[in-house]
């Protein structure tokens, strides 16, 4: 009689099922590093037609411990993705080429990737992005064409090879199970917050307490997205006398096929193709002598498909129509159109080239020309109202967990996988970007290198730097960190000054650490609402004021933000707590 | 005015004692829409692993540990917003049945939940309230915030809005920019929503309220979880927006704390309906209105409140649309007339439920027949005009006293208005004294309207009436003005949807017809992938009949004193339910193969109680014994308020029972004589907003059609959409308490009327929730038991 309470018992059920199977898909594993941190690292297990399910690391995450097993102190910092390489001189020559819409040559995956973000100093790579933007419009585009078109094609696809690794990272971390290990729930919001925000120029300088609210907005609007498009496809489908198949992704409905019955080939009748995005499959002799991908699926008298063996069902000949990206703003997204493989390249090439020869070539650049700008925002307003698949970035992401999906799914049939990631791999239209089986070498090679690196020591030197960058100004003078500041920048960074790590620096990081951790929690406490009892465990919150108490014995200045936050705990708790926040204030004012 | 008044009657009616310390003086009321009681109760029971404490842990501190719940609280009626918050705040049966309604008889469109019309119009002084308050007062229908006087109260932004808060958008914007830049980037960055900026600045005023004395009524409109609820069944997006309610909650609950009438506050959560909502399946929709449009369901051009989304046009973009036709491709007789004719009229937010209005059957016929040649259509036209002629006449003598009234009404009130009142102080304006004035302008603007709509409606009335065989045959009058446009005239009776004219079938005055009923309940889907969800997307589709057709039809102890409501599963799975509103009582009657004829004879056959019959209360364990009888409708209640479609029937019986205006209204006041005649008229507004028949929506299936809604929906009687949430703290209000006996809509303004002494409790038709009032208080103010006026079924003023 509780249906609703029915309906949670099923959805808790379904989870735990949904845990142990996915375990095997991701996997989470710990690496000591020297000097005192740690590498999470992100597996995921592939299935190869030639030698089966085996596992390929995708992504990993430092986080400095200050080698104990205290939370308190730790920082989180390089992201890699282990797909993403430093290009070859060939794939950056290719790059600059304007017009060449294709995957060229092979990345070798010998080195340590690159990191996608760092956690810890998130903001380092705006400004450099920041000049190049600069330089790209008040130095290269007026040197004329070929000037123009060669640099804005390089960096246009640089960034979008970035944007690729972003999306995959995410795909990574937001599989179900990825928290069950490696990192805090917290930490992996805040991890897939500044990740997130690494696509967007100045998203490095978002303050932390932003990591949450920007990727739960974006889960939110990309379960909203899902679940729109999966009725709209399914409504269309209806409509057309076509067939529906969700496919899951990390237990969510991610893509659909449509399907057709062949035996309606050839029959005419009335076809609507709005939101469908494919032409009429009633009138198309190529589904008439189809020879490619087909099932045989049990259709009952009505026409529903019934499992097989059921009373009244007789087989019927599918042909798949086309499959859709759920996870796309607006509109579901063709990826791959069966009839017509060239037709999702041709037509993201054309965009392509419709951007690069008005920026490139015709030099219509942003503000300099405010017609064009105008002209094209309006045009794109029109053409999203009716449900254009625009954005570039969105799309980019819907391919990148398709191809995802085609190499790690394990449950979808081996044939149709088989069909779906060859019509994939004609998709690449990057120069930078890697086929998928290379891709899978790539990331071992490339993770093989980062481990190596990391057991060397060679993870040290930058633990230490952000060590320093954090007390830095606890240590030194001003007029000092600008020098070495502008040493650094003189001698392109072959010049760093390190402090040695000692035990009082160490001391020191790890109280300002420990400080801050406690700080946050308390204000986290005070922010959930009048009274801290209500919404937190008070033996977490005394734990937190005893040891602020403690940490700031010795800095006047942190000593009356501590006194500051333990009055305006007590003026909102009960009796026990009081009595515990005056005992620390007493003690605060003592050390005075 | 009002409220002094009900003061005085409070205290006359309580006596000096009642009035002690635990009468609450103020009252703040958290109105949070969809937020359904099994949700909520879900998440308030488990932990949080961080902290051991409640997930919710501010409702679960206010309400279940230092306050009272409601667990079994449900919307009476249809679990949709704007019928059920009529009730939650006037303490009436609604009058209001559909988020929007159309007038039958003048095509005039009520949009309830557009909001930017009435902005707009009230910023240029010409609108005071949001239509549904319009309506209300219409129907001589007050607002329990209508107890206080203007300055009193603080009211969000919602549905039955009085007046605007200017103040709150106006420092929106500010109060954004007023953060530090930084917090400015950060969130521009991250995403700006400026419906985020609204709702945080209505709470700062609230909590700002709060510290000071003067408002005693406040209360905040939350619209979160329902939206977030409709669009996506996502678990850590609905503990997000569960997590923020708890948060205000808390917040709210500090600021009472500390606020000088904190003692004397009572505080309450309260939502309007549930939401069907899966966490492991999406709802899928079906769309009437290509239904509709096809030739299969009858080739209709469809009219509706606003653009369906689905169409991604500019135009969706208008906020100020309220009048949709979408033509239909396949129309048989009406081709390239859609703008003219919409022959099927239905609500866009139709969730679980779709009220669906039709082109009188007749009115299709006598159109295609002043199509066809007039020496074989003329005398079936004259046939048809003949067989209403009654009916028209008598509508037509009622109009003609009434419309008279109507317009000498105007003229009063037109007197009364005067000038518009300027150079206000602060306090004459924060009193209302502008507001009032634009609200009489407002309501003579809606009744010049009136008259001239009905005046057209009677116009033609009398061309019908007047029409001879030969000037229509020699032309004279024409076929147009016959068949007036944008209207859909007289409900169709259970005949003429039996039997409903689509099309013309050869020249010879013959028709297609379609049986709406088996036709809605045959449709099924070939796209099933859901598991657990069925294949046939109607559940079954409700109407009325009117009690002189199917009084003849039924045995002595078996007749009800108002119409019935049929009930269609399918052929041979039906149900009547049969109301006695003298005791209060209510009837369900298995049937099967009713039918009318063309001479409104009704017949059907009975049969015993099965699995399958419509609401299954057979199946959740209800005897056919107990179910084959009378009962009072609390003891309906009662019994079946726990099974799968709860308290279904007495919903249903509340959808189309007879509409009851109110006592004291603005447009009879004073109108001495004419007063029957405008009351009268008041009830056929609403009268002619009636729909053909509502379908309803089986388990996980919707309507949708202004946008998709695979999240979850709500609208049908299935008890996770009518279970709501009530909840009381503060002011003489027992901790701890948890109110198993079942109440539905009609209980939440009489219990505040008790708890504030504001008005009094037993002039409103359903009982005070007792147990939510702390003893002695309870003592003094009631004698009665829980439900005891429901099954006594002792006067009602009202
Ligand atoms: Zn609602
Ligand atoms: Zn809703």
């Amino acid at each position: 009689m509780e249906f609703w309470g029915q309906k949670w018992m099923y959805k808790l059920c379904v989870c735990l099922l949904g845990l142990v199977s996915q375990a095997a898909d991701v996997r989470v594993e710990r690496t000591e590093v020297p000097g005192g941190g740690e590498l999470v690292t992100y597996f995921r297990t592939v299935m190869d037609p030639a030698s089966g399910a085996s596992e390929v690391p995708l992504v990993s995450i430092l986080r400095d411990t200050m080698g104990d097993a205290n939370p308190e102190n730790d920082q989180l910092r390089n992201v890699w993705a282990f797909t993403y390489t430093r290009p070859s001189v060939f794939k950056r020559l290719a790059a600059s080429v304007p017009f060449l819409y294709e995957r060229m040559g092979r990345s070798s995956g010998n080195g340590a990737p690159p990191p996608i973000v760092d956690i810890a100093a998130a903001g380092k790579g705006t400004i450099p992005r920041l000049a190049s933007n600069l330089a790209q419009t008040n130095a290269f585009d007026p040197l004329g064409m070929p000037y123009r078109a060669t640099t804005r094609a390089y960096r246009s696809r640089a960034a979008e090879y970035r944007t690729m690794q972003i999306w995959r990272t995410l795909d990574v971390l937001s599989t179900d199970g990825a928290d069950s290990h490696g990192l805090t729930e917290s930490e992996l919001t805040e991890v897939r917050g500044r990740v997130l925000l690494a696509r967007r120029l100045f998203g490095g300088w978002v303050r932390s307490r932003y990591m949450a609210p920007a990727w739960n907005r974006f889960e939110t609007a990309s379960t909203e997205d899902r679940g729109r498009n999966w009725e709209m496809l399914r409504q269309r489908a209806e409509e057309n006398r076509l067939y529906f198949q969700p496919l899951d992704r990390n237990g969510r409905p991610a893509f659909a096929i449509v399907w057709f019955d062949r035996a309606l080939a050839g029959s005419g009748g009335r076809f609507d193709s709005k939101f469908l995005d494919i032409s009429d499959p009633f009138r198309d002799p190529r589904l008439e002598r189809w020879t490619e991908y087909s099932e045989t699926w049990q259709l009952d008298g009505s026409g529903s498909p019934v499992s097989p063996g059921t009373d009244g069902a007789s087989p019927a000949e599918m042909i798949p129509l086309a499959l859709y990206a759920l996870d796309h703003p607006k509109v579901p997204l063709v990826l791959i159109d069966f009839r017509d493989p060239g037709k999702p390249w041709r037509r993201e090439a054309a965009k392509r080239a419709a951007d690069d020869i008005a920026t490139g070539v015709l030099g219509w650049t942003g503000y300099g020309n405010l017609s064009y700008l105008a002209a094209k925002t309006s045009w794109s307003f029109v053409h999203r109202r009716h449900g254009g698949a625009l954005d570039r970035s969105a799309r980019l992401r819907a391919y990148v967990q398709l191809r995802q999906t085609l190499i790690s799914d394990t449950h979808m049939d081996a044939a149709l996988r088989r069909d779906l990631s060859a019509r994939l791999e004609r998709f690449g239209l990057n120069p930078f970007d890697n086929a998928s089986h290379a891709e899978q070498d790539i990331a071992r090679r490339q993770y093989q290198a980062l481990i190596a690196k990391a057991r060397a020591g060679g993870l040290a030197a930058s633990l230490a730097d952000q060590r320093n960058r954090e007390v830095g100004p606890l240590v030194h003078r001003p007029s000092v960190r600008l020098a070495r500041k502008v040493a650094t920048a003189v001698t392109l960074g072959a010049y760093r000054h390190r402090d040695p790590q000692t035990t009082e620096l160490l001391a020191l990081v790890d109280r300002r650490r420990r400080v801050h951790w406690h700080m946050r929690y308390l204000e986290g406490v005070l922010a959930a609402g009048p009274r801290p009892e209500v919404v937190a465990d008070m033996r977490a919150v005394r734990h937190s004021m005893d040891e602020l108490t403690a940490l700031s014995a010795e800095n006047t200045e942190l000593r009356n933000e501590v006194a500051q936050l333990v009055s305006a705990i007590m003026a909102r708790s009960d009796e026990a707590t009081r009595a515990e926040c005056r005992r620390c204030l007493s003690r605060l004012a003592d050390v005075r | 005015m009002s409220g002094s008044w009900g003061r005085l009657a409070a205290i006359a009616l309580l006596g000096a004692g009642a009035l002690g310390a635990a009468q609450a003086k103020r009252v703040v009321i958290v109105k949070v829409d969809g937020l359904g009681a099994s949700v909520l109760e879900h998440y308030l029971a488990a932990r949080n692993p961080a902290t051991g404490k409640s997930r919710l842990p501010w409702i679960d501190y206010v309400f279940v540990q230092n306050g009272a719940r409601v667990a079994n609280f449900y919307v009476r009626g249809i679990s949709l917003s704007v019928p059920s918050w009529s009730m939650l705040d006037s303490g009436r049966p609604p009058v209001i049945r559909g988020n929007a309604e159309f007038d039958r008889l003048t095509g005039r469109i009520y949009d309830y939940m557009n909001f930017f019309p009435f902005y707009f119009l009230n910023a240029r002084n010409s609108r005071a309230d949001m239509p549904g308050v319009e309506v209300l007062d219409e129907a001589g229908i007050p607002l329990f915030i209508d107890e206080y006087q203007p300055i009193e109260c603080l009211q969000a932004m919602e549905l039955f809005q009085r007046g605007v808060r200017w103040r709150t958008l106006k420092s929106t914007l500010p109060e954004k920019f007023s953060r530090t830049p930084r917090a400015l980037f950060d969130e521009w960055q991250i995403g700006f929503r400026v419906i985020d900026a609204v709702a945080e600045q209505q709470e700062r005023e609230l909590i700002a309220a709060l510290a000071q004395d003067r408002a005693l009524y406040l209360d905040l409109f939350v619209g979160d979880y329902d939206h977030t609820a409709h669009l996506t069944n996502d678990e850590p997006s609905i503990v997000r927006v569960l997590d923020k309610v708890d948060r205000l909650i808390g917040h709210i609950w500090g600021a009472i704390e500390q606020s000088p009438l904190g003692a004397q506050t009572v505080l309450a959560l309260v939502s309007d309906h549930g939401m069907n909502s899966d966490p492991s399946a999406y709802s899928q929709g079906y769309n009437l209105l290509n239904f509709f449009g096809s030739a299969a369901g009858g080739g209709h051009h469809v009219l509706t409140n606003r653009h369906p989304e689905a169409d991604y046009k500019l135009r969706g973009l208008d906020p100020f649309v309220s009048r949709v036709v979408t033509p239909s491709k396949e129309s048989f007789y009406l081709r390239d007339e859609a703008d003219e004719y919409p022959t099927a009229w239905m609500d866009l937010d139709g969730n679980e439920r779709a009220s669906i209005y039709l082109r009188n059957s007749d009115i299709n016929a006598m159109h295609i027949l002043a199509k066809q040649p007039r020496a074989v259509a003329v005398p079936e036209l004259v046939r048809i005009i003949d067989a209403h002629r009654r009916d028209w006449r008598r509508t037509a003598a009622e109009l003609d006293d009434e419309l008279p009234a109507l317009e000498r009404a105007v003229a009063r009130k037109r007197l009364a208005l005067g000038p518009q009142p300027k150079h206000l102080t602060r306090a004459q304006y924060a009193a209302g004294v502008l507001d009032g004035w634009v609200r009489l302008k407002a309501f003579i603007e809606l009744c010049e309207r009136h008259y001239r709509d009905y005046r057209e409606y009677r116009r033609w009335l009398g061309v019908v009436l007047e029409a001879r065989e030969g000037d229509i045959a020699s032309g004279r009058l024409k076929a147009d003005a016959l068949i007036p446009k944008g209207v859909s005239l007289d409900r169709n009776s259970v005949y003429q949807l039996q039997n409903y004219v689509v099309n013309a079938a050869g020249p010879q005055g013959r028709f297609e017809r379609l049986n709406y009923f088996d036709l809605l309940a045959g449709i099924r889907v070939r796209n099933n992938v859901q598991r657990g969800v069925s294949s046939k997307p109607v559940d079954f589709i409700a109407t009325e009949i009117a009690l002189a057709a199917i009084a003849p039809a039924l045995a002595a102890d078996e007749r009800p004193d108002c119409d019935a409501v049929w009930l269609y599963g399918s052929r041979d799975r039906q149900a009547l339910i049969l109301s006695r509103r003298n005791s209060r009582a209510l009837r369900y009657l298995p049937v099967r193969n009713l039918r009318q004829d063309a001479a409104g004879r009704i017949e059907f056959e009975r049969m015993e109680f099965v699995p399958g019959l419509p609401l299954g209360y057979l199946e959740d364990g209800a005897s056919a014994d107990w179910l084959g009888r009378w009962h009072k409708e609390a003891e309906w209640l009662q019994k079946v308020h726990r099974m799968r479609y709860s308290n279904g029937i007495i919903g249903l019986a509340q959808q189309f029972a007879p509409f009851e205006i109110g006592e004291k209204g603005e447009l009879w006041e004073g109108a001495g004589a004419d007063t029957p005649l405008l009351r009268r008229f008041a009830e056929r507004l609403r009268d002619t907003t009636s729909a053909d028949f509502m379908v309803a929506a089986n388990d996980q299936w919707n309507f949708n059609v202004r946008s998709f809604n695979p999240g979850g929906n709500h609208g049908s009687f299935l008890r996770i959409s009518t279970h709501s949430t009530l909840m009381f703290a503060g002011a003489g209000i027992p901790k701890g308490e948890v109110v198993e006996t079942p109440y539905d809509s009609l209980s939440f303004v009489p219990t505040l009327a008790a708890l504030t002494g504001l008005g009094n409790p037993q002039s409103y038709p359903g009982p005070v929730i007792e147990a939510v009032i702390s003893s002695p208080q309870r003592r003094d103010a009631h004698g009665s038991q829980d439900c005891g006026r429901l099954s006594s079924g002792t006067a009602q003023p009202f």
